[in-house]
């Protein structure tokens, strides 16, 4: 989780990725930043987020987007 | 002949009435209602200025209907509008209000009141939900749209500006009037048009969809914000609408197209693929072209100030290691190469800098110097006063008399889709006082802005939310590098080659 944190943050600094729970809903984060934070996890999780799993659910915390990345992994 | 773009809107209204011309998220317009909304909110404003014409109206934007009633509003009383983004930092807005100094800015929706407030202006602010209940001066109305000409100023855009202030690009009826008729004849635009609206409404792009959708009785769907993070959600929806033509920036089809988002969803209304912004890679090109080959697909140049220059149809198979052409002037616009003589050049392969004979913009608003440069006295024109566009663009002509952008002439760069100055995001990190120096790189093959800044501490994160105070998301350095000390040379200068290649090197061993 930590790391995740930190990989979120070096895209928007200024956000509280640990406790914000409606990054999509509230448009905290907008299609820009969507962008930058999926070709880091791409990169650093060696995963392929692709079409399916671009969702809104899957993005609105840092809870939901670590259980991603875990079910990519598997 | 029609001379201000309100006729489109009168013409059709009376034609098709009851035709849905504009859908936004919840909300949807006919071309009457358009027309007898925006003229409320006219005669408001005609009201308030006393009948005074010509003169800037800002409105705060969104993606939505209300904001295209506000423009005709502003349309219909003789002015010109000013479209903000209202989600922009407070500072920026103010930045723009002090350039343009209007005396009334239009609100959307009672939240935006604090936007206002918190701008400090001393001008009357219009509610427009209050507005449209004014009841309609049609005479002044009438009196006002007959003294319009077609160089009078019907729009203006904020860009970025290299001095540190953003640029105000002022545009006339005449200038959108003949984008849109060109456009409808060669591209076959009509009343089955039905256009998905990418563009963000406060851009120039955007300007085409309107006014294309209006002249022709067409329809236009203004495509909810939250779309574009969701290839797939974006897709589905541009197929339930039965969404036929794009006119879209390339960044906004790299999203698709990085994510294949094709394979999983492939709208099959869509027939017209219109993109500018930047030059779309072939590779990408393809991978459309694979999913829709019978589709049309035009490679549009232009810029802020004049909309659109050339557009190239793309017409053969090219192979991933060519570009695009920008192919061939629109009519009633002609391309001049001039080399740094201001001569013109006409042989293959000569590089210059493009310039451009037609209706582009009227200047940049209250900045009459930079206006001076770069809408300049035509030089190889002695005989009488004409005005050239100089874009700052260097092109050559390929073999086939095709122009091919070559790349800029200064720190411009095209990032996102935007047009942004490195050198105004220099000047803010340069005036903060914990920075010695900074300078900004952009990444091209990774889209990506990259400030260098030296300080005695690395403070990045206090630098990232100074600017973000200041700068509109698109235009915030992506990666932030601190040095303590950088790296001379021998003329004791900053050795910014060094230090680029560190950042490359960097990248590589990552």
């Amino acid at each position: 989780m930590e790391k995740l944190i930190e990989i979120l943050s070096s895209v928007r600094q200024d956000i509280d990725f640990l406790n914000e729970n409606k990054l999509i809903d509230n448009g905290i984060i907008d299609s820009f930043d969507l962008i930058a934070i999926v070709g880091e996890l791409n990169e650093f999780y060696n995963v392929n987020i692709g079409v399916a799993e671009l969702n809104p659910e899957n993005f609105n915390s840092a809870q939901a987007i670590l259980k991603l990345i875990e079910e990519l992994k598997k | 002949m029609i001379v201000n773009t309100v006729e489109y809107l009168e013409i059709t209204a009376k034609k098709n009435p009851e035709n849905i011309a504009f859908y936004d998220e919840d909300s949807q317009i006919t071309f009457e209602q358009l027309r007898d909304t925006s003229k409320r909110v006219g005669s408001k404003i005609i009201q308030l200025l006393d009948g005074v014409r010509n003169v800037p109206v800002a409105i705060l934007t969104d993606r939505n209907i209300k904001s295209i009633i506000s423009y005709f509003g502003v349309l219909y009383s003789g002015n010109f509008y000013v479209p903000i983004n209202k989600a922009f930092p407070v500072h920026r807005i103010k930045k723009i209000l002090e350039i343009l100094n209007p005396k009334i800015i239009i609100y959307l929706s009672d939240d935006d009141f604090d936007v206002i407030r918190k701008l400090d202006f001393e001008g009357k602010s219009i509610n427009l939900n209050n507005a449209l209940d004014t009841e309609i001066d049609e005479d002044r109305i009438r009196t006002t749209v007959e003294k319009m000409i077609d160089t009078d100023p019907m729009y203006a855009v904020f860009t970025s500006g290299s001095t540190g202030t953003p640029k105000c690009v002022l545009l006339s009826h005449r200038s959108v009037i003949d984008i849109v008729e060109q456009f409808s004849l060669i591209f076959d635009l009509t009343s089955e048009t039905v256009f998905g609206n990418v563009a963000p409404l406060d851009y120039s792009g955007s300007t085409k969809d309107i006014y294309i959708t209006i002249r022709n009785g067409g329809k236009a769907h203004i495509i909810p914000k939250s779309y574009f993070s969701f290839p797939k959600k974006l897709l589905q929806y541009l197929d339930i609408n039965k969404i036929n033509t794009l006119n879209t920036p390339v960044s906004a089809l790299r999203i698709l197209a990085n994510y294949k988002a094709f394979d999983t969803v492939r709208p099959s209304s869509l027939s017209k693929f219109l993109f500018f912004g930047e030059l779309m890679p072939v590779k990408m090109l393809n991978y459309f072209q694979y999913h829709y080959p019978d589709a049309l697909f035009v490679n549009l140049y232009g810029s802020t100030e004049k909309t659109c220059l050339a557009y190239f149809i793309v017409n053969r198979h090219f192979t991933e290691k060519e570009s695009l052409p920008i192919g061939v002037p629109f009519r009633n616009t002609n391309i001049i190469l001039l080399n740094d003589q201001d001569q013109i050049l006409e042989n293959e392969d000569e590089i210059g800098e493009i310039c451009i004979r037609g209706a582009f913009a009227l200047g940049y608003y209250n900045d009459i110097q930079s206006s001076e440069k770069t809408f300049s006295r035509n030089p190889v024109n002695l005989q009488y006063q004409e005005k050239i566009f100089r874009t700052g663009d260097l092109g050559k002509f390929n073999s086939n008399g095709e122009l091919i952008l070559v790349s800029r002439m200064d720190s411009q760069v095209k990032h996102w889709g935007y047009r942004i100055e490195l050198g105004e995001i220099e000047i803010a990190v340069n005036s903060i006082d914990f920075v010695d120096f900074a300078f900004c790189k952009f990444d091209a093959e990774k889209d990506k802005i990259v400030l260098f800044y030296q300080s005695g501490f690395e403070k990045d994160k206090e630098l990232l939310v100074l600017l973000r105070n200041q700068f509109p998301q698109y235009m915030l350095p992506n990666q932030v590098i601190h040095y303590v000390k950088f790296p001379l040379k021998n003329n004791m200068k900053i050795d910014r080659i060094k230090i680029w290649e560190k950042y490359l090197k960097n990248l590589n061993t990552e």
